[in-house]
């Protein structure tokens, strides 16, 4: 326990809703590796990632958990430790997939996110990396392809009129820069699949300042940067439907005036003009907001709308998103972790097309001042009818645990429930000890209505958070798979109304869960009491809206896009 | 009013206060913490009073102490402070002293164990622990907080920096029209308070009152506006109400201030740390100018001065400010003490004999270029 007394008797004592143990693949405690304990160049503090979706088509989701390296292997050119699909058996077990689903490879892996790149009706892989950047295409449910450096072609000709079946194509993907998170999206609306990637800043392990070269933090010599290290570009990617992606982030203006130190991202239409906006969070550096101008191209308004810095005017370490309509005023609120000392932000939609700061207001400024946060996630945990929140925390530096600190390296992961009135009540999250966490997401893994957490801890066992919500005519739910027609079959960017007795609940449809993370496109609503759903809409993608009557509670429901 | 402000610190006797001792820091101070401090044998300190004189064994640590934290040596008093409360457990004026000194190295939970250590033993000085509210505050303890600001407001009603900290308590509790009331009262008590002027805009702001905002960041802004949070806020507000040319001017000035600002506050924690850093005193005062915030530039020139009281660069740039301010009779004090100190600096005797040009003091003006004279000559041709 290293959280200092003060902190401590901050943290309420109830019975935490998740029960946490170690993610196992069969008999085998789940790892990762984010280089050494002593964490002393900055490519060693942001862990790895995870990507969840059903990749072998068995009705269960799965989960890739994407593990870096060591400092040792990066400087000997050694691959990344192996990343792995653990198959789910939709009751919260995991087994190892077969070498047909093979990971290895790559550089130092961070994060990625699933979607149908080529559009054969099943979910393919992303997986960002310090060095170049992966793609796995799915062949039906059997294994994985690595395309990486090229989609084999299956018949056509080439420019010049020649046969080209069995020629590989090139992505278009060949970057290598140090990417953390990313997501897919239709951005142009053209029914195929665009990404975004966000990159995080230039680093080369070879000339890396080391820990005491004059940087410092609280009077501690610590591990150097962001600051004093060069930001990189995020990129734009548009799919050509094959596999393969042109990089279109200058002409579609998805390039600001000053990179930032990127870290997470997240896809909303959050001035509900029916397109797919990016939301992307930076480290020291303003966060970015790109409008999507319908025309293909993106404008920069986060200061516009107030979600760039905090209230005070300052830049914040801007990790994790998540995001969800908490003031139900039908636009997705935004909820961003940051640094310790600093708070946590809750850009609150407001009455125009902006937002405001409402982090305090809601309680969840106060509990995040001696955290630093990663992951998170908004969502119904409880099933109580009204959107929770979690958080998860571990300092990038050991030395949080010297004196002076005001804070601690190992720190408690927080669930916030939600009551109603917009405001929060601080809870533990699990039942485990405190410990250095970063990515997160959630996904009903038991198939028992809920949403259970899975959990990156720096350097140890991937932690899963299996969630007891209660399970009665008060906590009743309702998860919904969407198949589009007239756009992309994973119908990103469309959202879903729930009309019940008790009030509406709204939710996007998006492949990213935020920092390092991706997530299934299937939507979660918790209903609390409501004894029906009078009516169920579907905005879709395409424009139209799909409405549906009576609708079955505590169940998974799939629907088709109606075309004429 | 402000450049007033500027020369009446200017003005300052330079070498009142001690210089900081030459000693490299005892860092390993830093590597301490409060709960190593001894406690007390139970109501030791029952009879305790402010007025009695420190006792005899620690008459020279306490004095050690005093001097250092005078100098701005944060570590070197704290180590004085851990010598004197091992020496007397849980001395009540040395555990304030430490709740002070760890609240400006921005220790904040040991600035907290600190207070309420010294709140056990002395229940009756409350009003002494401002800081312990800043404290829980700062923290994210806003119940904590607003409690404490609640019993300072009883014993002190009209301490503008309390009804501040209790207002802020408020909004971050959720409570906007509470915290309005607070600051409000802070404007009463204090009106040229840019701070809480500041607040009151955000407040307003964060309710959607944007009419108002304006009006209040405004008056912030013009009470401070070397600050960049006025700025940010003046933007946001000229943002939302749809004056975007107005918005894009003030968060260019914003942009220009806050980078200042990110390097003065990096700078000034660098000398928390350690102030015998001559370089960063001359960032400080070269940032500030840049910011045109001459008021700090003085005081910044003061405290770099207090370091290196013989350095005559320091005195050129007094000078210079002087002038800029348009105060002759304190250029002329200032242009004296550049004489003293000018000795065999070039640069010094060239900016004194373009002062004494300035003011028609020919005799002054030739011994100067007779100086400057003097020591081209000595330059290597």
């Amino acid at each position: 326990m290293h959280l200092l007394p003060f902190l401590a008797a901050l943290i309420p004592s109830q019975d935490p809703l998740f029960l946490g143990r170690d993610l196992r693949a069969g008999d085998e405690v789940v790892r990762t590796t984010c280089g050494s304990a002593a964490k002393d160049y900055i490519l060693e503090v942001n862990g790895g990632g995870l990507v969840s979706a059903d990749f072998d088509l068995d009705g269960h989701l799965d989960l890739v958990v994407v593990d870096g390296s060591t400092l040792e292997r990066a400087r000997e050119g050694k691959p990344s430790l192996s990343s792995r699909l653990l198959l789910g058996d939709g009751e919260g077990g995991f087994r190892a997939a077969g070498e047909a689903w093979d990971l290895s490879g790559g550089r130092w892996g961070m994060g990625g996110a699933a979607g149908d790149v080529d559009g054969d009706g099943d979910p393919d892989l992303f997986l960002t990396e310090w060095g170049r950047n992966r793609l796995f295409l799915n062949d039906g449910g059997r294994g994985f392809v690595d395309v990486s450096d090229g989609v084999p072609v299956e018949s056509g000709e080439d420019e010049d009129g020649d046969d080209n079946e069995g020629q590989l194509l090139p992505t278009g993907l060949d970057s290598s820069r140090w990417s953390t998170s990313c997501a897919f999206l239709d951005y142009d609306q053209d029914g195929h699949l665009d990404l975004v990637v966000v990159n995080y800043l230039a680093f080369h392990l070879e000339s890396a300042k080391p820990p005491g070269d004059g940087c410092t933090w609280k009077g501690h010599d610590v591990m150097c940067g962001p600051e004093g290290l060069i930001p990189v570009h995020d990129q734009l990617y548009r799919g050509n439907g094959d596999g393969s992606f042109t990089d279109v982030s200058a002409e579609a203006g998805f390039k600001p005036e000053r990179a930032g130190y990127g870290l997470g991202v997240m896809t909303l239409d959050y001035d509900g003009d029916g397109d797919t906006d990016v939301y992307v969070t930076n480290d020291s550096t303003p966060n970015h907001l790109w409008e999507n101008q319908g025309d293909g191209s993106f404008l920069e308004v986060g200061f516009q709308r107030g979600v760039s810095h905090d209230s005070n005017g300052k830049e914040q370490a801007g990790m994790g998103i998540a995001c969800g309509d908490v003031n139900g005023d039908g636009r997705e609120d935004l909820f961003v972790t940051n640094f310790s000392g600093e708070r946590n932000a809750f850009y609150r939609s407001s009455r125009e097309r902006g937002y405001r700061e409402k982090a305090d207001a809601a309680r969840l400024g106060g509990p995040s001042i001696p955290r630093l946060g990663w992951g998170t996630g908004l969502a119904d945990y409880d099933l109580d009818g009204d959107l929770d929140l979690f958080v998860v925390n571990g300092h990038v530096y050991p030395q949080a645990d010297r004196p002076g600190t005001d804070t601690s390296y190992a720190q408690e992961d927080q669930l916030f429930l939600g009551s109603g009135d917009g405001r929060f009540e601080e809870q533990r999250l699990d039942d485990g000890p405190p410990a250095v966490s970063r990515a997160a997401l959630h996904g009903d893994f038991d198939e028992d209505g809920d949403l259970d957490l899975v959990v990156i801890h720096l350097g140890g066992a991937v932690r899963y958070l299996e969630n007891r919500a209660k399970r009665d005519e008060s906590h009743r739910w309702l998860a919904v798979d969407l198949r589009a027609r007239s756009s992309h079959p994973d119908a990103i960017g469309a959202r879903v109304t729930v009309v019940t007795d008790a009030g509406e609940r709204r939710a996007e449809v998006r492949s990213t869960f935020g920092f390092q993370a991706g997530c299934a496109t299937r939507l979660h609503f918790g209903l609390g009491a409501a004894k029906e759903v009078r009516e169920l809409r579907v905005d879709w993608p395409s424009g139209r809206r799909q409405i549906l009557g009576e609708v079955e509670l505590d169940r998974v429901l799939l629907i088709e896009e109606e075309v004429e | 009013m402000i450049l007033g402000l500027a020369l009446a610190a200017l003005l300052v006797p330079i070498p009142q206060e001690e210089p900081p001792p030459a000693d490299p820091r005892p860092a390993e101070i830093l590597e301490r913490r409060p709960d190593e401090w001894a406690r007390s044998e139970p109501g030791a300190w029952a009879a305790w009073s402010p007025e009695q004189p420190v006792p005899p064994a620690l008459t020279a640590t306490w004095e050690r102490a005093t001097r250092a934290y005078a100098a701005g040596d944060l570590p070197a008093a704290l180590d004085g402070l851990f010598e004197a409360l091992a020496a007397v457990p849980e001395y009540p004026p040395a555990l304030h002293q430490a709740g002070v000194i760890y609240f400006r190295l921005r220790r904040y939970s040991d600035s907290i164990a600190a207070f309420e250590r010294y709140l056990a033993v002395a229940p009756g000085r409350v009003a002494d622990t401002r800081a312990l509210a800043h404290g829980y505050y700062t923290l994210g303890d806003y119940e904590r907080a607003r409690d404490h600001y609640a019993r300072l407001i009883e014993l002190a009603p009209d301490e503008v920096e309390t009804h501040r900290g209790y207002g802020l308590c408020w909004m971050r509790l959720g409570e906007p029209e509470k915290a309005l009331a607070e600051l409000r009262r802070c404007l009463e008590l204090d009106p040229e308070h840019a701070n809480a002027a500041a607040w009151i805009a955000q407040i307003l702001f964060d309710e959607e009152r944007s009419e108002e905002a304006l009006e209040a960041v405004l008056r912030a802004r013009d009470l401070d506006p070397y600050v960049p949070r006025p700025w940010f806020l003046l933007s946001q507000v000229q943002f939302d109400l749809g004056r975007d040319e107005e918005a894009e001017a003030s968060l260019e000035r914003f942009r220009t201030l806050d980078r200042l600002d990110q390097e003065i506050r990096a700078a000034e924690a660098r000398l928390l740390y350690d102030p015998r850093q001559p370089g960063v005193h001359a960032r400080l005062v070269s940032l500030h100018r840049q910011a045109g915030d001459l008021l700090s530039v003085g005081r910044c020139l003061n405290r770099w001065q207090r370091l290196e009281p013989d350095r005559a660069a320091i005195a050129v740039a007094q000078l210079d400010l002087a002038l800029e301010l348009g105060e002759a009779e304190a250029a002329e004090r200032l242009a004296e003490n550049l004489r003293r100190l000018a000795g065999e600096e070039l640069e010094a005797w060239v900016r004194l004999a373009r002062y004494y040009a300035g003011r028609r003091d020919r005799i002054r003006q030739a011994e100067a270029e007779a100086e400057v004279a003097r020591l081209r000559a000595l330059e290597p041709r």
